[in-house]
């Protein structure tokens, strides 16, 4: 947001981080005291302001943040489980209020009943052996889900060894950046995160633009409540990921590599960690790699709560230090991201796609799915189904395939399922039919493709509820830089608690107006995506709602 | 020259240039508001009340696009107006007054705040939404000589902070907490007069409503004049507009169309000007008698004058008398005050305070460039690449060229030199600081031009077309004792030599110096070296490169010019 911040947080380089200084400081008390504040403040040259600002952002560093021991999922595939109630009552025995804290979400939305202790995500009947896990002895980290592929497993393949796997890598330091960068362009593969961006463009924008060090983002902030595909990449299929950022170092000239990983996520932390290990013991990573010339080192940042992160100029702050409100583009992170070096911002997902592409050639992945939507996509399906779990689908596969081939049906009567994250389209169940999955069919129907993962809404949920769900959500992690968001997404909760209370109903003009306003005003996607959900909840369940409107 | 279309017609824009700018520079200022942007700061984005509907052909689907941070493009058509931006600036508005107190009769910027600018304009008449949560308890924070704030009147629009980032440099203000609970903090969340506030007073003057203002109420609408002058305390000159009734100063802002402060001066400029109407101050001219001062009419006054100085010209001679004129006056005055010495007292003991402050300077840049005044237009600092600072502490003295050399400073591309015993502000931010003992200046400077010569890196090309008596020059230069040189001004000569390679390096670099190097016997030959400095690297003479002595009072360079000096007359 600030240059001038952004000029000072970058001169001691990616080692010497501020942000992770505050997270070091937040341990053991739960936040930094301000005289350490005032300290970090006077030692990267910028104001106690600053650091103040940026500790009091996030939830794992506020110092409401003091004293809390464990946190209890509050995602929306939890909410809708109705496990929470259950599992804060349970936590209730062993700890005090003020000691339990929420995080949204941990990802466990294949099983619910999601907490974290310690370091450690638990889920399942996991709470059922709280004794166990407080006292320290046994693992009930739960976690259990299907994985298949409808297809030939390209993302969820079986993982080799690292020499085998890193044989492309070594073929492609020999190989001239601009062909490789070619390849990419060619297999036409979009950003996974949810805008779709082609992949090849950003990586090019980043190699013309001028500079003597660049950045490789790796966007592992996954706060969809109901995604865990990314999580399960980080986890199981570490290299896929570490292997296409290093082929985006070489495609841009970028010699430095940051995976900014959600602190709800500690297992992928320390997976990653252990797999950048590997490469450096074999010379994979380093200083002049396999004797090309090319350097390239890896670093993880661990992110402190906050969803708004995933959206990539805000991460980008939060690396350096700063508050992570969005930026103004242009100029674009190619061109002036962190530090205000050239800079490419890439999901998990996407960057996994690399290594089949660098491996088979991108007309390979080209040729796999649709036109303008290339390759698979991983799709995430919560517990209401019957085979919960993680599925890779060949893009424009029929929703009903995914729905009833893979995930076995719902357990449950459903009435609809919100595809794609808390800024993703409410897709009545009868409607899932008419779509495919993949990008242009999503759009054509008024929903989003998102990062496609799937949460169900039972029967007995109330959809002025879910409403006020996403209101909340959508307040409570707004960034608060445009006022549309700030103060939008805050009267939106509060006119759906009110018609909830039963205190006042809803003027119909007035929620159009505000969801409106959200839409074409907000500065970045969290506030101009949250009316999309909540017009198809509108739209689709009017008979429902009609007693809270007039 | 590129076309785009506003409201259908079609205009010439600027490469690069925003839609906000593009609108303004053809249009009424008014015709699309705004709240979070302002003349002096980064468009932010933030307030989306400039939004605009842009086509890509006339009449065709539009997208709604924020017009302060969006630049144009050939051939888009921008609408400024339409029904639905207008509905949308209306409604955005709404929400902002459902956490802002609506108590404008009694607000002190009432008639002079933006949002009740932007709230008419849009054409609120009510807000529609039921009472919720909100930050009107806020309370006021009276804790400072000069600034105050309300945050109970706070929209949340960062002008504040940016000002005290991009423009003071100070970052005392940021937001803390997200969303909706996001507030103003001021350091550690403390109050202005806990934290290191310096009191410029850039936020306040940013803030389009009283949630940071200052004691003289500054943006009230009472004065019935606006003055514009310029700043008497030191030589920066900013242009301030003084706001009076029946004489009585009320309040004093920096004009944001001033060339040399665009909207910023520093406390002295700001606050401190209630000598001008203080009651202690002379109403009359005084004579001394019998150890007492006696107020006398200027008729009385004159005469004793005269009497004294006509006696003391005949019994001792012209040059029995001295005068000694000030900075802080005009060039009529000072100008008059040795026209008065030279033509009717016949002496030439005529001086001013430069004599202590930077008459070397006059005199060491006399004999290097022929002229004793700053090269550059502190502008220039947008053409260099590197500055070197020495015996100046600008932040302090200077404020407001301080600021910019400290927003220069902090870029990671650009190159900061300081050359002085204390660490100053700008020390903090600099890439090189060469720490010397006090009074070393000469030696410091000898070793870094000793390092350039021996490193190859001198601008041969300048020297041969540009200068004379190299050769003896670099004869006695190449004679030192770095050893020697090294020991006296306690600086590492590895220091030393980075420093001159930085300098001598830099496609661009402009010095600038201050007392701490006239202010010694062997000022003048300082000031030479840093001359030399500039020569040697062919440093002198395009935009972008000098050298800039950063003068003590307002009138510093006039009063010489003026002649207020004994060995040189007027012109």
């Amino acid at each position: 947001m600030s240059e001038n911040l952004s000029e000072l947080l970058g001169r001691k380089g990616l080692q010497e981080n501020l942000f992770d200084k505050l997270g070091n400081l937040a341990q053991p008390a739960g936040t930094p005291d301000e005289e350490a504040l005032a300290l970090l403040a006077d030692e990267f040259l910028i104001g106690k302001a600053n650091t103040y600002g940026t500790a009091t952002f996030y939830d794992f560093l506020k110092p409401e943040n003091k004293g809390k021991q464990v946190y209890v999922c509050n995602g929306t595939a939890c909410e809708c489980a109705g496990t929470q109630p259950g599992v804060i009552k349970e936590l209730k025995k062993q700890f005090t209020d003020d000691q339990i804290g929420h995080m949204c979400c941990l990802g466990r939305c294949h099983e619910n009943s999601a907490f974290h202790y310690k370091g450690h995500n638990y889920s399942g009947a996991a709470i059922d052996a709280l004794d166990k896990i407080v006292s320290g002895d046994g693992e009930h980290h739960g976690d259990r889900y299907n994985v298949a592929a409808s297809h030939d497993a390209i993302l969820t393949a079986d993982f080799t060894d690292v020499d085998t796997y890193y044989e492309p890598w070594l073929a492609v330091l020999a190989q001239d950046s601009a062909d490789v960068l070619e390849e990419i362009k060619t297999s036409n593969v979009r950003g996974r995160g949810g805008a779709g961006f082609p992949m090849g463009l950003k990586l090019e924008f980043c190699r013309n633009a001028e500079g003597p060090v660049k950045f490789i983002i790796c966007n592992a902030d996954e706060g969809d409540p109901g995604a865990y595909s990314d999580r399960y990449l980080l986890e199981e299929q570490p290299h896929s990921v570490l292997f296409g950022m290093l082929v985006s170092g070489y495609v841009t000239g970028a010699n430095h590599g940051i995976l900014y990983i959600r602190a709800e996520y500690p297992e992928a932390v320390e997976i990653v960690q252990q797999a950048i290990d590997a490469l450096k013991d074999r010379g994979l990573v380093g200083s002049n790699i396999g004797n090309s010339g090319f350097d390239f080192e890896f670093k993880i940042i661990q992110a402190q709560g906050s969803y708004i992160c995933g959206e990539e100029t805000a991460l980008i702050n939060s690396i350096e230090g700063q508050r992570p409100e969005v930026r103004v583009r242009p100029p674009y992170p190619a061109q002036r991201g962190l530090f205000n070096r050239p800079t490419v911002v890439n999901n998990v997902e996407t960057l996994a796609a690399l290594h089949y592409i660098i491996s088979e050639g991108g007309e390979a992945w080209k040729a796999i799915g649709t036109d303008k939507s290339s390759g698979t996509k991983l799709v995430c399906l919560d517990s209401y189904f019957n085979k919960p779990g993680m599925y890779e689908v060949v893009m424009g596969t029929p929703m009903k395939t995914v729905i009833k081939d893979l995930g076995g049906g719902f357990k449950e009567a459903v009435k609809a399922v919100q595809i794609g994250g808390p800024l993703g389209g409410v897709v009545p169940v009868e409607k899932l039919g008419d779509l495919t999955l993949d990008f242009e069919s999503f759009k054509e129907h008024g929903f989003l493709l998102g990062h496609a993962s799937v949460v169900s809404i039972p029967e007995d949920y109330p959809m002025i509820k879910y409403i006020e769900h996403l209101f909340d959500f959508a307040s409570y992690e707004s960034c608060g830089k445009c006022f549309p968001c700030r103060l939008g997404t805050k009267r939106g909760h509060e006119l759906a608690s009110k018609a909830i209370q039963g205190r006042e109903t809803i003027d119909r003009e007035l929620f159009q107006d505000l969801l409106t306003t959200l839409e074409q005003g907000s500065l970045c996607a969290h506030g101009g995506g949250i009316p999309l959900p909540i017009r198809n909840i509108v739209q689709h369940f009017d008979d429902e709602l009609k007693n809270y409107f007039s | 020259m590129k076309t785009a279309y506003i409201n259908d017609i079609a205009y010439t824009f600027e490469p690069g240039e925003t839609m906000l700018s593009f609108v303004r520079r053809h249009k009424d200022d008014n015709l699309v508001p705004t709240l979070c942007d302002a003349p002096n700061l980064d468009p932010f984005g933030a307030c989306r009340v400039c939004s605009v509907e842009v086509a890509l052909e006339e009449g065709g689907p539009v997208k709604t696009m924020a017009s302060c941070h969006t630049p144009v493009s050939e051939g888009q058509y921008i609408y400024t107006s339409t029904a639905s931006v207008q509905k949308l600036r209306k409604n955005i508005i709404e929400l902002v007054l459902t956490d802002h107190p609506l108590d404008c009769l009694t607000c002190e910027v009432n008639g002079n705040c933006e949002l009740q600018t932007v709230a008419a304009q849009v054409g609120i008449r009510d807000v529609r939404y039921p009472a919720g949560d909100n930050h009107l308890h806020k309370t006021k924070d009276l804790s400072h000589p000069y600034m105050t704030s309300d945050f109970s009147k706070c929209i949340n629009c960062y002008r504040c902070v940016r000002a005290c980032d991009e423009v003071q440099g100070e970052f005392v203000l940021s937001m803390a907490g997200r969303g909706f609970d996001a507030h103003i903090i001021k350091g550690l969340d403390q109050s202005f007069m806990d934290s290191d506030c310096v009191s410029c007073g850039a936020c306040s003057q940013a803030c389009p409503t009283s949630a940071i203002s200052d004691v003289f109420q500054s943006k009230a609408i009472q004065a019935t004049e606006t003055t514009r002058t310029v700043c008497t305390y030191c030589g920066v000159g900013c242009n301030l507009d003084v706001a009076t009734n029946s004489g009585e100063i009320l309040s004093i802002t920096a004009p944001y169309d001033a060339e040399v402060n665009q909207g910023h001066t520093c406390l002295k400029g700001r606050f401190a000007f209630k000598f001008y109407d203080h009651p202690e101050r002379l109403d009359s001219p005084m004579i001394k008698r019998n150890g007492e001062f006696e107020k006398v009419s200027w008729d009385e006054a004159y005469s004793y004058i005269t009497d004294k100085f006509n006696h003391y010209k005949d019994t001792y001679g012209p040059d029995s008398m001295a005068g000694i004129s000030s900075s802080r006056c005009t060039n009529e005055e000072n100008y008059l005050m040795q026209k008065f010495f030279r033509a009717v007292l016949q002496t030439n003991n005529i001086d001013g305070c430069a004599r202590v402050c930077h008459s070397p300077t006059a005199l060491g840049m006399q004999r290097t460039f022929g002229t004793g005044a700053a090269t550059n237009s502190i502008e220039d600092l947008q053409f260099t690449n590197c500055i070197m600072v020495i015996g100046a502490n600008p932040t302090d003295a200077h404020p407001v060229t301080g600021a910019k050399l400290k927003q220069f400073s902090m870029k990671q591309d650009n190159v900061t030199i300081v050359i002085d015993p204390r660490r100053t502000e700008i020390a903090r931010y600099a890439d090189h600081h060469l720490a010397l003992r006090p009074g070393t200046n000469v030696a410091v400077l000898n070793m870094m031009m000793y390092y350039i010569i021996d490193e190859g890196l001198v601008d041969e090309s300048f020297i041969k077309n540009r200068t004379e008596g190299y050769e003896d020059f670099i004869k006695e230069l190449m004679a030192i004792d770095i050893d020697k040189l090294e020991a006296v001004s306690g600086v590492p000569r590895e220091q030393v030599r980075a420093a001159a390679i930085a300098y001598a390096t830099a496609p661009n670099a402009m010095s600038f110096h201050g007392l701490g190097v006239t202010e010694h016997s062997q000022g003048t030959f300082t000031v030479m070296q840093i001359a030399d400095l500039a020569m040697l690297t062919g440093n002198i003479g395009r935009r972008g490169v000098g050298v800039n002595p950063l003068r003590g009072q307002n009138n510093v360079q006039g009063s010489a010019d003026m002649g207020v000096q004994p060995h040189q007359g007027a012109g």
